[in-house]
């Protein structure tokens, strides 16, 4: 991975862009979440305990009435005569006067009086007064030990149908003697307890009435499929957290002063695994989106900072190729157009200094050949040679002539001072050094040249030619009889065209691709194509210079192009 | 390398941490129980008569019950399978016989009100602490039967006038069919070996056997049988349903299967576990098991006028129970 991304530029730039982006994206996004959710949780805690505050007063005001209710029962004579009474019009009243005190709590409650052995004696409930209450048990046990107060207990089934009923109330009669007159009893059902908290809660959420042992007393639709009393009570009784993790419910517990009831509410928490997914979503989508923006910011910022280094690259390929013109003329003015510029001054450093030493060289070439002039008189080496030619002629052997007469030109022409010579002068060297070599190889070559007459005054620098026909001899005609070399001179459009054809076994390819390169070192063998050609460079410049290629039919094409330069 | 990428992944999910858990310890602790004021009772009652019992124990006390229900068998063999190391304290329920035969499960425990209690089915070494007795009766519909022609004995069931006609549960599959099958070989025992009582029964039941003591009262009460042999208690709960049927102490006088309660061993909330124990034998327990649960009280004094007891050998039962039952199987497999 390390390696893969180690290896271009653009993936490490994207790698880098990619962290910047997404830490502080996922970091932030985060915190956003966490802040968010716990802001939430906090107005939703204070808006459920504002409700829960709500539905407590609701109920504790029903009970506090109720108690003020059952006071004025107990304390109104009429009606706890009534319990013993067996007169039905006394009876009557008593009823009357029952219905008159509870009128406002009827709608919650149901009132009965019973008699001091638990046997119901006046209710306000719709079924006729009758059932059982065991004084010796339960509610009426403990009212008739804690008079002074109203005892509130979960209702069970002893004694009475037990249909809907929910909560019990209850609180001894006594007289001056502390005898046990009867108990008022109030009875609370699920529909007494719909009608107390209609209104005073949200319907979405569960309510639940327990008692002190967090038994349901109460539970609205919700709580009950919930079955929040029952979790709630099994968690405490084995002694686990009471909101687990696992919750799909989070609920909020409140004890009710005096009445050792607990409120619990129960609510589907705020932030629901659709909201939570939800922000994961968003932020994915988030993600992607700066992961593509990274994706093109790394591309281009890449290419912006890889383009000039590779144009440097380029420029820097072709100076190793030996060519110093190379300009790259970056119109920026950052510092890789600082960098440009400083090399476009360095390559034409080089090439003024390069150009330099080799005007030194031909000075040193110059003087060398003035020594080698003032040593050896070249009079002396003509005189002699042409002494050879006229002997040879006195006694018949014209090869000797030839070979003598052709090598006092050549010699003539190698050491004189001009450098350039008539392209006529230059022809007719190149003729001699041919006549040479045909005694020398047994005539086994031709060949013919082309000169048109309006070029002979043409300037050429010396010795250009014969190179090139020396190799076709020695190396193209090698293994050939009869081979024909063909000088061809013509101009087109201001240039001249010196072209060398040979019927011979044409050049090897890698000479030739080493020829185009220009490649000194390998070039061994036919170095003189090479001096040729960096001779007319040097001279001309690199739009001249020396090519070379097979013929289709054979053999090889030497073509030496030149500026037409006349005296 | 890989230290620098979970430092770095730390700290991208700690935002994350942050967003989980939010509980209040307060609450928690506000909340906690002490453990000496729970209690852990495994009974085999139904609800209606653990229900009042557990609340009342509740509300008195303070202690808070958690009760773990099922049937007698089964919860026996998970107190001998949790052998002292169950969350179990009290084993409220089932036949003094089964509590008999789990004796090693459970911790000897003498009421200290066992003065007060009939001691005709006390445990001598404090195995059990008796509850309740539910004594057996002959249930007749009557609208089938008229109360000058009902059966008045034990003597009566095998009378081939009822050929076919007494509804009674396979004493192979129900505690309280095989206590009236054996109250019936005890007291008939005077004048016929218990297999001739057995081939005369079986013979008069004409090879009618219910699964269960429950569906004696439904095949009376629907009339498919005229009469039938049960527990007093269910009798009674359905005639206050108004179920139109009529009850028989047999004149030799019942049996009664008694029911009784007893510490399991190693219990983790002991004491309250015993406080329970006393409590289920108290005068107001007892009261009601009489005023509103059609059971019979343990108590002394509350001796019952309307029949006879007849006592009821646990050790005969226990000694005898394979060789009878397998006599029953032969008798009514023919």
């Amino acid at each position: 991975m390390k390696a893969v991304i180690r290896k271009s530029f653009k993936r490490e730039l994207f790698l880098c862009f990619i962290v910047v982006a997404l830490v502080p994206l996922v970091i932030t996004g985060c915190f956003l979440v966490s802040v968010l959710k716990a802001r939430l949780s906090r107005d939703y805690e204070e808006k459920t305990q504002e409700q829960m505050v709500s539905v407590e007063n609701r109920m504790t005001g029903v009970f506090d009435e109720m108690e003020q209710v059952a006071e004025e029962i107990m304390s109104d004579t009429v009606i706890v005569d009534g319990i013993t009474q067996t007169d039905s019009w006394l009876k009557n009243k008593a009823y009357n006067k029952l219905y008159e005190k509870t009128q406002d709590l009827r709608e919650v409650a149901w009132f009965h009086v019973y008699d001091a052995q638990g046997r119901c004696s006046l209710s306000t409930s719709p079924q006729a007064a009758a059932g059982e209450l065991p004084a010796y048990w339960g509610i009426l046990k403990v009212a008739r030990t804690h008079s002074q107060e109203m005892i509130l207990r979960r209702a069970s089934w002893e004694g009475q149908t037990t249909d809907g009923l929910c909560l019990q109330g209850a609180r001894a009669i006594l007289d001056e003697d502390e005898e046990c007159l009867g108990f008022v009893v109030v009875d609370m059902t699920e529909t007494h307890f719909e009608t107390i908290l209609s209104g005073a809660y949200d319907e979405q959420n569960g309510i639940a009435v327990l008692d002190s042992f967090w038994e349901d007393v109460y539970s609205t639709k919700m709580a009950k499929e919930a079955a929040l009393a029952q979790t709630l009570r099994t968690r405490r009784m084995a002694g686990e957290d009471l909101r687990q993790v696992t919750d799909g419910i989070t609920f909020f517990i409140a004890p009710m002063e005096q009445t050792g009831l607990y409120l619990i509410l129960g609510k589907e928490p705020v932030f629901t695994q659709d909201v939570t997914s939800m922000t994961i979503g968003v932020m994915m989508i988030m993600a992607v989106c700066s992961l593509l923006l990274c994706i093109v910011a790394a591309g281009v910022m890449s290419n912006y900072l890889t383009a000039p280094v590779k144009k440097l690259l380029r420029a820097m390929a072709r100076v190793e190729g030996g060519d110093l013109e190379v300009q790259i003329e970056s119109g920026r003015k950052d510092e890789f157009g600082q960098l440009s510029t400083s090399f476009d001054g360095m390559t034409r450093q080089i090439k003024e200094n390069l150009d330099l030493q080799m005007r030194q060289q031909k000075e040193l070439n110059d003087s060398n050949i003035a020594m080698m002039q003032a040593q050896l008189n070249p009079h002396f080496l003509y005189n002699t040679l042409d002494t050879i030619k006229w002997v040879a002629k006195a006694h018949h052997v014209p090869e000797l002539a030839t070979l003598a007469s052709g090598l006092a030109r050549i010699l003539r022409t190698s050491i004189s001072e001009a450098q350039f010579i008539s392209l006529s002068e230059e022809v007719s060297l190149v003729c001699a050094y041919m006549d040479i070599q045909k005694i020398r190889f047994d005539g086994n070559f031709s060949y013919d040249v082309e000169l048109p007459l309006e070029l002979e005054e043409c300037m050429v620098p010396k010795m250009i030619i014969q190179p090139i026909v020396e190799n076709a001899i020695i190396h193209g005609l090698k293994e050939r009889e009869n081979g024909h070399i063909f000088l061809n001179i013509y101009e087109e459009e201001e240039t001249l065209f010196i072209e060398v054809y040979d019927d011979g076994c044409g050049m090897d390819e890698t000479i030739l691709g080493l020829l185009k390169k220009r490649n000194r070192e390998e070039l061994k063998g036919h170095i003189g194509f090479y001096n040729v050609d960096t001779i007319i460079r040097l001279h001309y410049g690199t739009q001249y210079g020396l090519y070379a290629e097979n013929q289709e039919q054979g053999g090889a094409r030497v073509r030496i192009t030149l500026p037409i330069i006349r005296e | 390398m890989k230290k620098r990428m979970l430092r770095a992944a730390a700290c991208l999910l700690s935002p994350l941490l942050i967003l989980g858990g939010c509980t209040d310890g307060q609450a928690q602790e506000e909340y906690r129980l002490e453990e000496n004021n729970k209690l852990v009772i495994y009974t085999s009652h139904k609800e209606e008569v653990y229900g009042p019992i557990v609340k009342e124990f509740e509300e008195r006390t303070g202690i808070w019950v958690e009760v773990v229900t099922g049937g007698t068998n089964d919860l026996l063999e998970r107190i001998e399978e949790e052998d002292g190391k169950g969350s179990g304290d009290v084993m409220f329920g089932g036949g003094v016989d089964s509590l008999n035969a789990y004796r090693d499960c459970f911790d000897p425990y003498i009421s200290s009100q066992g003065e007060q209690l009939n001691d005709a089915y006390a445990s001598a070494d404090g195995v059990y602490t008796v509850f309740s007795k539910l004594p057996i009766v002959i249930v007749y519909n009557k609208k089938l039967v008229i109360s000058a022609g009902t059966p008045r004995s034990w003597r009566d069931l095998i009378n081939s006038h009822w050929k076919g006609n007494i509804a009674f549960a396979d004493p192979d599959r129900s505690g309280s069919s095989y206590t009236a099958l054996l109250a019936m070989i005890q007291i008939l025992s005077e004048d016929m070996s218990k297999e001739e009582v057995m081939d005369a029964f079986v013979a008069n039941l004409d090879g009618d056997l219910l699964s269960g003591s429950g569906e004696v009262l439904q095949e009376v009460t629907a009339g498919k049988k005229l009469i039938g042999i049960t527990l007093e208690e269910t009798v009674l709960k359905e005639i206050d349903q108004n179920a139109d049927i009529g009850m028989i102490y047999p004149r030799e006088g019942t049996a009664s299967v008694p029911d009784g309660t007893a510490l399991i061993k190693n219990a983790p909330h002991r004491e309250n576990a015993e406080l329970f124990i006393e409590f289920t034998v108290s005068e107001d327990v007892q009261r009601l098991l009489e005023d509103q649960l059609y059971r019979r009280s343990v108590r002394k004094g509350a001796e019952d006028a309307e029949f006879k007891e007849v006592h009821y050998d646990l050790d005969y039962s226990e000694q005898y129970r394979e060789e009878i039952l397998a006599e029953w199987r032969a008798l009514t497999k023919q």
